[in-house]
């Protein structure tokens, strides 16, 4: 019997930022991740984060759902091995988080006796991760990081600071070179290979609120896409399976996100691609090349989405 | 009044040139248009945002599309002149 391990891809900070700063507060009210009169020592921070990594990660569609959920939602993913959860799957400590993330996207860079943030930090977005030995307040503690400052907390002396770099959407740099504290790129490349199919969870939920969210993060995951260009160069495909390939995952991606789209227009958009292309998902490749399409075009235009929207005053 | 059943979509660069995005807006700006609507969804590879304007009486629709680029749709003369235009900002 084969168990295959779910795993958490990193989301765009741009997406946690926002769900982290949607709300000041945990919105999580559960007996265990919020007690009511004590009971526990938690970490209302690592709560926070966590909200704010599931929607993020499109676990879920928005953080009240979290809260609904029926099942244990970073118990899906191999959050249990490292640390404790409410019943519904929201990870209550700072240090959990950190191992997690060791052992999702690999080995965090690593800084020691921190008494402010070091310039390897300057201009990155990403999570930190803090651990101090000394000093009022909880020893462990997680945040974001936007480039120049924390968004939870100020910036705090630290024993050990781990970091992992999370890339902005548009105009990011290589997702691949994303891994941080040596991680070979071939590993995330298989990383980025192996999840590049549709989840299994079902797709998020039709729900204003969250369609600029949704779209940021179906914006990042069509970005990463041109990251798998160089990486499968390098392992000797040639242009024809990359743009293939390539070409397969943005189908794949629009299934995956068409909840950002109304479902009326998503009908006529349907409708116009079976009539145009003969196909309901949009052309296929054959289509494109008999257009005179060259692998390196298809390549391009999978690998791009969006840009400036095309109306005033945006 | 043009013959909006004969007017083809004319692509003038690529889907997701910002730059080129930007151009045209400001060209619009220029010539007065109004926006009329706008509407973007996706469907299976397909990202397609339609925006229709109106722009000195006539309409002009301005379609990106995946793998098929920005496009305008409208009075042939109205198209010429966007297209001019946008060079000269170049």
């Amino acid at each position: 019997m084969a168990f295959l391990r779910k795993r958490l891809s990193k989301p765009l900070f741009d997406a946690l930022e926002k769900a982290y700063l949607a709300g000041k507060a945990s919105a999580h009210l559960c007996p265990v991740a919020t007690p009511v009169g004590g009971g526990i020592s938690r970490d209302e921070w690592a709560t926070r984060f966590c909200e704010a990594l599931m929607v993020a990660a499109q676990v879920v569609p928005n953080r009240t759902a979290i809260a609904e959920s029926n099942s244990a939602l970073l118990g899906d993913f191999s959050f249990g091995l490292y640390g404790r959860m409410c019943p519904h799957g929201v990870g209550l400590e700072a240090d959990a988080f950190s191992q997690f993330f060791s052992g999702e996207w690999g080995d965090p860079v690593k800084f020691t006796h921190v008494e402010a943030p070091p310039d390897g930090l300057l201009r990155k977005t990403g999570v930190l991760f803090f651990c101090a030995d000394r000093g009022r307040g909880l020893k462990a503690h997680i945040d974001l990081w936007n480039g120049e400052k924390c968004l939870g907390v100020p910036f705090r002396p630290a024993t050990e600071l781990f970091f992992w770099e999370l890339h902005r959407g548009a105009g990011g740099s290589s997702f691949l070179m994303n891994a941080g504290g040596g991680n070979p790129q071939e590993e995330e490349f298989k990383k980025v290979v192996a999840n590049f199919v549709p989840k299994e969870e079902p797709p998020p939920k039709e729900e204003q609120d969250d369609k600029p969210a949704l779209r940021l993060a179906y914006e990042a995951e069509v970005a990463k896409l041109k990251d798998l260009i160089p990486a499968m160069r390098k392992q000797g495909f040639d242009d024809e399976a990359i743009a293939r390939k390539l070409h397969a995952d943005r189908r794949a991606l629009g299934e995956k996100y068409k909840a950002q789209t109304e479902p009326k227009l998503l009908e006529t958009i349907y409708k116009r691609n079976l009539e145009k292309y003969g196909d309901k998902l949009g052309p296929t490749v054959e289509w494109l090349r008999a257009k005179g399409k060259t692998w390196e075009q298809i390549m391009d235009s999978a690998t791009r989405s969006g840009g400036k929207d095309l109306k005033f005053g945006k | 009044m043009e013959n909006e059943a004969a007017a083809k979509p004319v692509v003038i660069g690529d889907e997701t040139d910002d730059d080129l995005r930007g151009k045209l807006l400001a060209v619009l700006e220029d010539l007065g248009a109004v926006q009329k609507s706008s509407e973007r969804g996706v469907g299976g590879s397909q990202e397609i945002e339609t925006t229709v304007f109106e722009v000195k009486g006539k309409k002009l629709v301005v379609e990106a599309e995946t793998y098929e680029g920005l496009s305008l749709t409208g009075d042939k003369a109205l198209v010429e002149d966007i297209q001019a235009r946008i060079k000269e900002k170049t």
